[in-house]
């Protein structure tokens, strides 16, 4: 059963290398066309080069490569090989520190960075089931004081000044 | 001679020196070891106070922040997988998963006694043979380092595990993103896809700490969640004891073990700091890199590189660290900072009202033998205030529950990122490197390889255009230099020895 279950696991991921392929292949066409179609202001400059010259060598590498990617892996893609461990789901992890994060970022021209900071705290502790209020609370605080003391008073950085401010 | 050393010698014993370099080594590794805030920046807050000191405990300061600093990166990409600078982010390949094992003891001692080794020799090589060495870096010029960026392609091969075709996806994308921003020779914004933010280019710390230091987080961030199904309550001080697992019994490393089982990796990487160190361009992070590519094909344990071995910890950090003292010769011998870091100790200088340049040596020939005698100084100072204090405390950190180390961390990255240049668009940088970096280790693409040819990228396409300008397009000219033409040979002579090692 375990088997089974590693041999399905194998099968998905190498169908998740195979669109990662497909993916990098349909994005280097396009950075390519896209390295074309643009009005470089220096078309050939000193060296003789224009300035699109190194970016569409790294694009078409990036091309070949993916495409070369793309083909062994259709063929070998009825010998599917048990994947060695079960990987946790991804998703959700994800959503909420990328989200968070960005969350926080934002949240510095409407809080302020210590308060958006102590929120972003207490929403990843909350999100990584943590219940207990006393801990929630005093690290979301400790993190704001640490924040305040090393960045606002040591480093003297210029954060944006929230409406709360 | 022996007038100046003396004086040199009550010079740097003077308290207020001692002061200075002590101060600065306990600054350098506490940014360093923080995550998001680097030792570079240190430098860069220390620097303004050094205007009301005098000549050489002002050096003494930065030099300790320097020092201090580079064994700091260590400690945070050891204990909680986040590179405190790109140059620490080879450390994470070993030291990360050493530490996960319950042995961030051996993990930290390995990087603190490499790293003190690589200083200490490198302090050597200085003192002793910084004359050839300045001359020696003067010249490089375009086709040498053009060269020399071949040599570092070449290393590339060992990352290439048995996945050529994913290696060479990995270092086309890390070369893609390095051309977004200004074009190296007119300067000129290139490929900002309509965004004004992306035309001043992808930073170097954001890319990084991104893409090994949040990918990572994502990983553990979910395995933490999977492991704990349900929510826990702290109702006793046991529940507290839990959040902080022990370290393992057997975490013991002395002087000893470490010496027998990492001198050759720890040499290894030394001799391509001090190498590289000297050039302009490659600095610490790509030393570390090359160097634990090195070591990761000339090793005993090479097959168990990326496992968490002390001899992965001990090549980059050693490398890492003997970048400090010839990254400055060719300031202290020409007057030319070979890297940002000792742009700022310029600066410094100039604070004095001392320029830097061949006088230095002839009419403050004092000062100088002091400031070496001073970086002695600091690398026991270092050796001493992290063996103590530092590495007793982070080690306890790092075996903190994920659940909530992590939050904790994340701000400090924003804020770290956002710090760098004040720009929150640096912050998006990291988060897109993170999802980056998640998806190459989801799909098993080894991280290296992007990162070098990041770094290597922008040079690569620099003293290749400058080259091409100088020779007026003569394909004799990239051949006619003794020092090019060895180091193509040298390039491709390492790639097939490496390339059949590996198949043996």
């Amino acid at each position: 059963m375990a088997k089974q279950m590693r041999v399905e696991s194998g099968k998905k991921k190498g169908r998740t290398e195979y669109v990662f392929y497909i993916s990098a292949t349909l994005i280097s066409i396009a950075l390519i066309v896209y390295l074309w179609s643009q009005p470089w202001a220096y078309t050939k400059t000193g060296d003789g080069l224009s300035m699109a010259a190194f970016p569409t060598v790294f694009a078409a590498g990036l091309l070949i490569a993916s495409m070369t990617g793309a083909i062994l892996k259709g063929r070998q893609e009825e010998h599917s090989q048990p994947s060695p461990k079960e990987e946790p789901p991804l998703l959700w992890p994800v959503i909420l520190l990328g989200g968070g994060v960005i969350a926080s970022t934002l949240g510095l021209w409407y809080f302020d960075a210590v308060i958006s900071s102590s929120l972003l705290v207490f929403f990843l502790l909350f999100a990584g089931r943590v219940r207990d209020w006393r801990l929630l609370a005093g690290i979301s605080v400790g993190t704001g004081l640490l924040i305040y003391v090393l960045f606002i008073l040591v480093l003297g950085v210029y954060f944006p000044r929230g409406w709360l401010r | 001679m022996f007038a100046a050393l003396e004086s040199a010698l009550s010079l740097a014993l003077a308290w207020e020196n001692l002061v200075g370099v002590v101060a600065g080594v306990v600054l350098g590794v506490s940014f360093g070891a923080l995550p998001g805030v680097t030792g570079y920046g240190g430098i860069a807050l220390g620097l303004p106070f050094t205007f009301f000191m005098p000549t050489v405990p002002a050096m003494a300061f930065l030099l300790g922040i320097y020092k201090g600093g580079m064994f700091g990166g260590a400690i945070s990409a050891i204990t909680f997988g986040v590179p405190g600078e790109p140059s620490s982010a080879p450390t994470v390949f070993d030291g990360f998963p050493l530490a996960k094992k319950g042995k961030p003891y051996t993990a930290l001692n390995t990087a603190l006694y490499s790293s003190i080794a690589g200083n200490l020799l490198a302090d050597l090589a200085v003192i002793f043979t910084f004359a050839p060495m300045g001359v020696l870096s003067l010249k490089f010029g375009p086709r040498e380092l053009f060269a020399l960026m071949f040599v570092c392609l070449a290393t590339l091969v060992i990352f290439m595990e048995g996945r050529i075709i994913k290696a060479i996806i990995g270092t086309m994308i890390g070369f893609f993103l390095a051309t977004i921003g200004p074009d190296p020779i007119m300067n000129y914004p290139r490929l900002g896809f309509g965004i004004p933010e992306l035309e001043a280019g992808i930073g170097l710390t954001p890319f990084v700490v991104g893409l090994f230091a949040l990918s990572e987080m994502l990983i553990q961030f979910s395995e933490s969640l999977a492991a704990r199904g349900k929510g826990w309550q702290l109702e006793t001080t046991e529940d507290l004891r839990q959040l902080i697992r022990d370290p393992s019994p057997s975490d013991r490393f002395s002087v000893r073990d470490w010496f027998t089982t990492t001198w050759r990796e720890t040499l290894l990487g030394s001799g391509v700091g001090i190498f590289l160190g000297a050039l302009p361009g490659p600095g610490g992070t790509m030393s570390a890199f090359t160097a634990y590519a090195l070591a990761g094909r000339l090793s005993k344990n090479r097959g168990r590189m990326g496992t968490g071995i002390p001899e992965g910890v001990a090549a980059p950090e050693a490398a890492d660290s003997a970048t400090v003292g010839p990254s400055l010769i060719p300031l202290f011998a020409f007057g030319i900072p070979g890297s940002a870091t000792a742009g700022l100790f310029m600066g410094a200088f100039m604070l004095q009202g001392i320029a830097p340049g061949p006088g230095l040596f002839t009419d403050y020939m004092d000062i100088m033998l002091a400031i070496f005698m001073i970086m002695l100084a600091g690398t026991v100072a270092n050796l001493v205030i992290s063996k103590v204090v530092m590495i007793p405390v982070f080690a306890r950190l790092g075996l903190i529950d994920a659940r909530i180390l992590i939050p904790v961390l994340m701000p400090l990255m924003i804020l770290g990122m956002y710090a760098i240049d004040n720009r929150p668009f640096d912050v998006l940088i990291m988060v897109g490197a993170g999802l980056l970096g998640l998806l190459l280790q989801r799909l098993e693409i080894s991280l290296a390889p992007t990162v070098v040819a990041y770094i290597i990228g922008p040079m690569l396409e620099k003293h290749f255009r400058r080259g091409l300008i100088l020779s007026g397009g003569s394909v004799t000219y990239w051949f006619a230099s003794p020092i090019a033409l060895g180091l193509y040979i040298v390039g491709i002579v390492a790639s097939v020895l490496l390339l059949r090692r590996k198949k043996t």
